[in-house]
């Protein structure tokens, strides 16, 4: 646990010194100081279109934030050389897998808790206010839902270049999202091969709409029954746990050569 | 601090473009009237993506007034582990917002009609909720007005402001805006929806002028709506007793209440909404 850890650390030192984080936090700002100050017919007490837009804006800061941090570790690790060092000491390469990830997911979620809380205080300038307990809930299944998805990322790094594992991985998790919850109706009138592949689709990929209760938030449903929510956390362990473990896999026995140096 | 990644500074660049030209795009729509000609440089620049960006923020005005729930689809199975956590997560009333929340639809008429000035309907159905969702008068006049500068010959803008004089009983105002609407839909008919709008017209003209006993006229007018709907055997009826000389049952007064007054939820009834009709709630907010 404790080399999980320093793994962990070195992932959150690199993350601070890199402007991913401020770049898109400042952009996150703009947008939300843009929506207060858009005028609505001269009504002043509307808040709803801030939370919707500024959430929808977060969860796709958070999406690139937890792609980017995740990809980039080990094929930069390669490039740079400072992999050969790494595995000379005696450390494992499932633990390097888990280190990477759990530095990569933990620094996401804590710039997801910074992106939240400047949300919530756009939203509380404009005499908005959100269902704590909803939030919360919210804040929870969002930080799940990225660990898949750091999960992923990190899988499709150990055998791709950086470029390629981010491309692969952002049109697998926005396909993922945006498709899965389409298939049952696609079905109707897709048969054969194709309804069959879609089908396969629909079992294997993760269900990231799950994670997404935004609409609780925006249109003051309240929490959704905790039972299915820990069902949903659960669902998400599996699915972390099954790219870990494809991850692992794919590194455990990978050879490197000095030769890929750039 | 180190160099950014190509992706991430593709993919940073690629949101503040985006935010960009959305503001700029919005800034300049709303600066200036544009005189429903579509030969404008933003016209030729943005072309119909304009227009969709319109229609979704439309389209999210109903989802709102919907309370988030969106049209359920059809699909080919219904007990997946995956449907079940979606139906316990995802609320699936059928929900209308009322009161105060009406005020949350506005944002996004606002914002359908700022990217594209031109969207009429998002002006007509933003006055239409502050009248009558919010009971602001002196903001769906507003909107309006709005509407008329932007879009000078568009004839449902003077139709709609006719129907907002009639709820407020100002029957005199009304006249002169369906005289108004009437020569713009001469002028300017759309291709759908004329029809039905020129009945109107002459339908709340032809009780306006009963009511200030000009019967005469009025009945010029029922002919012209049997003209275009020569089913309409109320009017039919009306018109006879008319020529007659008698006195209909039903005052052309309540006539125009009753065909004006009404509301959101009148008309969401009206639609085949795909929603869960089991639960139908109005919700105060």
């Amino acid at each position: 646990m404790r080399q999980i850890i320093t793994v962990a650390h070195v992932v959150w030192l690199e993350m601070i010194r890199r402007k991913d984080f401020y770049i898109l936090f400042i952009l996150l700002s703009a947008l939300l100081i843009w929506l207060m100050i858009f005028d609505v017919f001269g009504l002043t007490t509307v808040s709803g279109y801030i939370k919707d837009l500024g959430l929808l804006a977060v969860w796709i800061m958070g999406w690139i934030l937890a792609l980017n941090t995740s990809i980039r570790q080990l094929p930069q690790e390669e490039q740079r050389g400072t992999l050969f060092p790494l595995l000379a000491k005696p450390i494992s390469r499932l633990n390097i897998i888990l280190g990477k990830w759990l530095g990569s997911w933990s620094i996401t979620c804590l710039a997801l808790l910074c992106f939240y809380i400047t949300l919530w205080l756009g939203i509380t300038i404009k005499e908005g206010r959100f269902d704590y307990a909803t939030l919360c809930q919210g804040f929870l299944l969002h930080c799940a839902a990225l660990a898949i998805v750091c999960a992923m990322g990190l899988a499709l790094s150990t055998r791709m270049n950086r470029d390629a594992a981010a491309t692969t991985a952002y049109v697998l998790t926005g396909t993922a999202f945006l498709m899965l919850p389409k298939i049952p109706s696609m079905l109707i009138h897709t048969q054969g091969v194709a309804g069959a592949l879609l089908l396969g689709l629909y079992y294997l990929f993760p269900h990231f709409e799950l994670f997404d209760i935004r609409h609780r938030l925006v249109h003051d449903w309240g929490c959704a029954p905790w039972l299915t929510v820990c069902e949903i956390l659960l669902y998400a362990v599996l699915m972390t746990s099954v790219f870990l473990i494809l991850a692992w896999l794919s590194y455990r026995n990978r050879r490197f050569t000095r030769e890929n140096l750039t | 601090m180190k160099t950014l990644s190509p992706t991430f500074q593709g993919l940073t660049l690629l949101i503040t473009f985006w935010i960009f030209a959305s503001s700029l795009a919005c800034v300049l729509a709303a600066s200036r009237p544009l005189q429903g000609s579509d030969d404008s440089l933003l016209d030729r620049l943005l072309g119909e993506s304009r227009k969709t960006l319109s229609v979704t923020f439309y389209n999210q005005a109903d989802v709102y007034f919907h309370k988030g729930v969106t049209h359920t689809q059809p699909t080919a199975f219904q007990d997946t582990l995956f449907q079940q956590w979606g139906n316990i997560i995802t609320p699936r009333q059928h929900v209308h917002a009322e009161g105060p929340l009406s005020a949350e639809i506005l944002p996004w008429l606002k914002l359908a009609a700022h990217a594209d000035p031109h969207n009429v309907d998002a002006y007509l159905v933003a006055s239409f909720w502050a009248e009558t969702g919010l009971n602001r008068h002196d903001l769906a006049t507003g909107i309006l007005k709005e509407a008329q500068r932007l879009n000078p010959a568009d004839y449902r803008i003077a139709l709609e402001k006719a129907r907002m004089e009639i709820r407020t009983a100002q029957y005199e105002a009304a006249m002169n805006s369906l005289d108004h609407a009437s020569i713009l839909l001469a002028q300017n008919p759309l291709d759908t929806e004329s029809d039905m709008d020129k009945a109107e017209i002459c339908t709340f003209s032809g009780f306006i002028l009963e009511m200030k006993g000009l019967t005469e006229k009025a009945v010029v007018n029922y002919k012209n709506v049997l003209v275009i709907f020569p089913e309409r055997f109320y009017i039919k009826e009306r018109m006879a007793i008319l020529e007659a000389g008698g006195k209909p049952v039903d005052s052309a007064q309540d006539l125009l209440k009753r065909l004006t007054r009404q509301t959101a939820h009148d008309a969401c009834k009206d639609e085949d909404e795909n929603h869960d009709n089991s639960k139908h709630i109005n919700h105060n907010g």
